[in-house]
């Protein structure tokens, strides 16, 4: 008995030294999938596999890939699909026939563009004393966003700044006549910010925009996070510089 | 490309599991890939040096602990992901946690003598040493990650646990263990 509780005390002891001991770093590349599974089949002592076995005594990743990487890496399929733009169930069987019929469509619908095209224009707008002459300085005046897009019927332009913070409140896009989306912001009610305006052009149905709306005024982080965050609720995003004198 | 992701997911399951509580309503799995795929994003942006870190295993303990917390507090409300959240994070905290040179000198003497230990052991017997103590695998998780038998991982266990007691002070005491000391396979 006595013996038994020597032989705890020094598992015990083992364990409080793993859980106080500095990381350590694992010489040389991790091991590849290949090696990984040679070392899974070969249930005895090898000393050609000494290096990886050396390489897996001071890894905890390949450790973990030994026992889990089976399971982890479908997760990391599924991650990649999602950091991917949102496509249709029968992506793989429609992306031929697409090709095939892109040619053909073109030649019958010429005028249809599917394509989003985002253009800016400063002009003077309605507000201050200024308003109607040529002398208003630059950063008084309004820019106009317009994009054109048959595909998405609403949108809406999130202006942010370089770190992903709502400088003003979204706006929704008015639909114009010819497929267009109209906008219009006034960089002078961005202040206190200076510098550089970022705009997120967002695009989708009705639910979409609705959707975007709502998680934007609770998103944090980086601009590329709240463009994931958007682009993860499944709007197009398409990312501008809103062109005033304030840059 | 993804080179940090390849190498790390099956660490992110294993932290994300060891976080699961007993009839959690989160799924290790989907707390798991969040993070993967806010660490995709964090990588691909260019802005992830892993190498500054003092412990990639214990930025992503933070990083898969503070996910799996969020996915409780979200999992009543609604299933949105909270993607931005992660992602933010993961870049804040690779800035904030300790650098190589942050390391105190107890921590280096624990890892001197575990590191003195492994270098008495066969490659193989090292590697097991690792997965038992450092990685809290219990002895049928390594039989089936190694797929051996139960009787070898136990026979390395053994030899472990000389050398262990040797270095450690306790010379000779492994050696008197009656079979009935063992614990079973």
């Amino acid at each position: 008995m006595k013996r038994a509780a020597e032989k705890d005390a020094t598992t015990v002891e083992l364990h409080v030294l793993a859980r106080a001991a500095a990381p350590v770093s694992a010489k040389g590349a991790h091991l590849d999938r290949l090696m990984i599974e040679r070392i899974r089949a070969t249930a005895e002592d090898d000393p050609t596999l000494d290096d990886a076995y050396r390489h897996l005594a001071a890894c905890n990743a390949c450790r973990a890939r030994l026992a889990d990487e089976d399971v982890a890496r479908p997760l990391v399929e599924a991650a990649r699909r999602r950091l991917a733009p949102r496509r249709g169930p029968f992506i793989g069987a429609a992306a031929a026939t697409v090709l095939v019929l892109a040619g053909v469509a073109t030649l019958f619908f010429r005028g249809a563009d599917e394509r989003v095209a985002i253009t800016q224009r400063a002009f003077v707008g309605t507000m201050g004393g200024e308003a109607g002459t040529l002398d208003v300085p630059l950063r008084d005046l309004d820019v106009e966003v317009t994009v054109r897009s048959v595909r998405y019927p609403r949108g809406a332009l999130i202006v942010v700044d370089a770190s992903g913070h709502v400088l003003a409140p979204a706006r929704r896009f008015e639909r114009q006549p010819e497929d267009q989306l109209r906008a219009v912001v006034a960089p002078r009610t961005f202040a206190p910010h200076a510098g550089k305006a970022r705009g997120l052009v967002v695009l989708g149905d009705e639910a979409t925009i609705a959707r975007a709306l709502e998680a934007e005024s609770h998103v944090e982080g980086s601009l590329d996070a709240v463009e994931l965050a958007l682009r993860d609720g499944g709007a197009y995003v398409a990312r501008i510089e809103i062109e005033s004198d304030q840059q | 490309m993804d080179a940090f992701i390849e190498a790390h997911a099956a660490l992110i399951l294993r932290l994300a599991r060891s976080f699961a509580k007993t009839g959690d309503p989160v799924d290790p799995h989907d707390v798991a890939q969040d993070v993967l795929v806010a660490l995709l994003h964090v990588e691909r942006a260019g802005s992830f040096k892993p190498a500054r870190l003092q412990s990639i295993e214990g930025y992503l303990r933070v990083v898969v602990r503070n996910a799996m917390h969020r996915a409780r507090a979200r999992g009543a409300r609604s299933g949105r992901p909270g993607l931005e959240r992660d992602v933010a994070e993961c870049t804040e905290l690779a800035a904030a946690m300790p650098s190589p040179e942050d390391v105190t000198e107890g921590a280096l003497d624990a890892r001197r003598r575990l590191e003195a230990i492994k270098e008495r052991l066969r490659p193989r017997d090292a590697m097991v040493f690792a997965m038992l103590v450092e990685d809290g695998m219990s002895l049928e998780e390594v039989t089936r990650a190694l797929k051996t038998t139960p009787n070898n991982v136990y026979q390395i266990r053994h030899r472990i646990l000389n050398v262990a007691r040797e270095l450690l002070g306790k010379k000779g005491a492994a050696d008197k263990l009656e079979p009935a000391d063992r614990e079973a396979p």
